[in-house]
């Protein structure tokens, strides 16, 4: 009985091709465009956990409870104290990868009379060098040397400021003790960070450099830890257990899904998309319900000849679910086969958004390389298949429960 | 004296007509023996074919009775106490169709993306049978209807009297205890439409199938074993024939 159905589910999909390749194109182009955009969210996704995990946040961050209540009057003397003690205990727990002590330099740089906010972020660059790919982001010059003045300037920033490989500038800051300071760092190199907002406002300077302008005396503005990203809980209760065995009650580890703004625009992004989605799939689905509509009608006579053989009604909307199937089947893959051979040119080169995003302060880089994720491209397969069914199923219901007499009146 | 195939007791059926009500039949009472080779006929509108769908089992009598091969076969007054025994009515006026009744439309009816042996081998398909005995089953009856060699085509490549001759194979295929032809000879040549009422006649007599159908045509009406002249869906009168 099966084949039968399946042969002439078949033959009637090629009876009208011109009507089935209606169908197969409204389910595939649904389903090519979900596509696009999961991977494009997927990208961003990964975009934002590296950028944040990498400059904003780690996975974990360490810091004094009271930086975070107090940030916007830069509280540098809430820090994390003695952070020579706590790091190599941060650094032996099995669950963490990295372990970065940032210093932050919240200042003013001039060009003339205009004062250029700038941002300076103190790093270890003997261990940071690799896990942020300096030498990839290098535009042009060298790395800065461990302990000196030295800087690596932010590409929109240097232009702001003037600046290339070889010559000065000057930042003026406050200090943890709250007086002013001004420090000269010589600009080594110019980099192109990923992030369009860094690119406008960051230089990166030596940890121990960023540490005596501010007077930090031993301490980090912050420790960032990264470890798998399997166990982010874990991880937080381990790097907690360390604090409480040194007695330290007053630093805070919060994950990076509490503290990162690209985490909370991706969850409401995430709930966006799949609106879009929705709304694409029913727009796919309204082409489908018309044609099954069509094909039902001009089919209502053989409906009533197979009812009156005594073919069941059940048997009469499994016919038509085939039918439907048959499509989904063929317009989803067709969909997603399409999306996915988009994406990979897009994968490899990357999607430019260029200096559109340059003032956005969210961790997204301006070119965003969509990816390709096996879990999603299958969901949007088995979606697209599921909502070609349902937009079949009450049409076929309907023909199926017509009474044979009226069906072959038609 | 053999007991009746069909038993029809009091039939009533009434349907709208847009906004007009229409008595389709008025009280019909008949009995049709396994043997009847048996003409309904009658001017348009006189109830021929609201008689023939109800002894079909695809449209239901407002009241009276109808008994098919001793299956009692419920009018839309013997209303069901549930949704499920209204159900179980269903499923069991779809197993008499699929069983014991074959039927032959005036239009053919065909499934046009099938082949003449597809069409055929849908009924035995109904029945569950396995593919091969579908197979030799339905090429087995289109040779006994003629269509030996035509077995491959699709309706759009046969003649009308050819797609008749495979809507009679697949009515009989599945050896149903009674045939239900409407006007079956209407949209044929009188040449052709003579030729299948031989062959139903053949399959009737050799077969010992109960055949009901319904004409217009006096040439069709003499070549029935009892003829039945309905008038606004009331039987006028029975003439009982011998079969040349």
């Amino acid at each position: 009985m099966a084949r039968n159905i399946i042969t002439l589910a078949t033959r009637n999909i090629l009876r009208n091709r011109r009507r089935s390749v209606l169908s197969v194109t409204a389910i595939a182009l649904a389903a090519c465009t979900i596509t696009l955009l999961f991977a494009l969210l997927e990208g961003i996704r990964a975009d934002v956990r590296h950028n944040s995990w990498n400059y904003e946040t780690g996975e974990v961050r360490l810091r004094h409870a009271l930086f975070d209540r107090y940030e916007h009057l830069n509280p540098l003397h809430y820090t994390v104290a003695e952070a020579d003690l706590l790091l190599p205990a941060l650094r032996s727990l099995d669950q963490t990868h990295r372990v970065s002590p940032r210093v932050h330099i919240q200042g003013a740089t001039f060009r003339g009379e205009e004062m250029i906010p700038s941002r300076g972020i103190g790093i270890d660059l003997d261990r940071e060098r690799e896990d942020l790919d300096l030498e990839r982001l290098l535009l042009s010059g060298r790395l800065p040397r461990p302990g000196t003045s030295e800087a690596l300037v932010g590409a929109g920033l240097a232009e702001k400021l003037g600046l290339s490989p070889g010559e000065p500038f000057t930042v003026l800051t406050t200090t943890r003790l709250r007086s002013s300071n001004a420090f000269t760092l010589d600009v080594t190199g110019l980099v192109a960070f990923p992030l369009g907002h860094m690119n406008q406002t960051s230089y990166l300077l030596p940890l121990e450099t960023a540490s005596r302008y501010l007077r930090m005396e031993g301490g980090v503005s912050e420790i960032l830890i990264s470890g798998t990203g399997s166990d982010t809980p874990g991880l937080v209760r381990a790097v907690d257990e360390v604090l409480q065995a040194q007695g330290l009650d007053q630093l805070r580890p919060l994950p990076w899904t509490e503290v990162s703004g690209g985490y909370r625009y991706l969850q409401v992004a995430d709930i966006i998309y799949r609106i879009i989605a929705l709304c694409f799939f029913l727009v796919g689905s309204s082409v489908i319900v018309n044609t099954t509509m069509m094909t039902i009608h001009e089919r209502t006579r053989e409906i009533g000849t197979l009812s009156a053989l005594g073919m069941s009604e059940g048997t009469l909307v499994r016919l038509f679910f085939t039918e439907a199937s048959l499509l989904g089947t063929l317009g989803s893959l067709a969909g997603v086969l399409a999306g996915s051979l988009l994406v990979l040119p897009a994968q490899i080169g990357g999607i430019d958004f260029g200096s559109r995003l340059d003032m956005v302060e969210i961790d997204i880089s301006s070119v965003i390389h969509p990816l390709l994720n096996l879990q999603s491209t299958l969901g949007v397969f088995c979606y697209s298949l599921a909502v070609a069914l349902a937009a079949s199923y009450l049409p076929a219901r309907r023909a199926a429960g017509l009474p044979p007499v009226e069906a072959l009146r038609a | 004296m053999t007991p009746a195939m069909i038993e029809i007791t009091d039939l009533h059926k009434s349907y709208h007509n847009g906004a007009t009500p229409v008595q389709a039949l008025r009280g019909i009472t008949l009995s049709i023996r396994p043997s009847d080779f048996l003409a309904l006929a009658g001017p348009s509108g006189s109830g021929k074919t609201t008689l023939l769908n109800i002894i079909g089992c695809i449209d239901q009598a407002d009241r009276g009775e109808l008994t098919l091969a001793g299956i009692p076969i419920p009018s839309r007054n013997a209303r069901p106490e549930s949704r499920r025994q209204a159900r179980e009515i269903t499923r069991q006026q779809v197993a008499v169709r699929r069983k014991k009744i074959g039927f032959i439309f005036q239009n053919f009816n065909l499934i046009p993306v099938l082949t003449a042996q597809e069409n055929v081998a849908i009924a035995l398909t109904l029945l569950n049978l396995s593919p091969e005995e579908v197979f030799h089953r339905s090429r087995e009856i289109l040779g006994e209807v003629g269509l030996e060699g035509l077995e491959n085509r699709r309706p759009g490549e046969l003649s009308g009297g050819q797609q008749q001759r495979v809507a009679v194979a697949r009515a009989l295929v599945k050896n149903p205890l009674i045939v239900v032809a409407d006007e079956p000879t209407a949209n044929l040549d009188s040449e052709t439409g003579a030729s299948i009422l031989n062959l139903m006649r053949e399959i009737h007599q050799r077969r010992g199938t109960t055949f009901v159908f319904s004409t217009h045509d006096p040439r069709v009406m003499d070549r029935a074993s009892r003829l039945c002249l309905l008038r606004d869906g009331t039987l006028q009168e029975e003439q009982e024939r011998v079969l040349l």
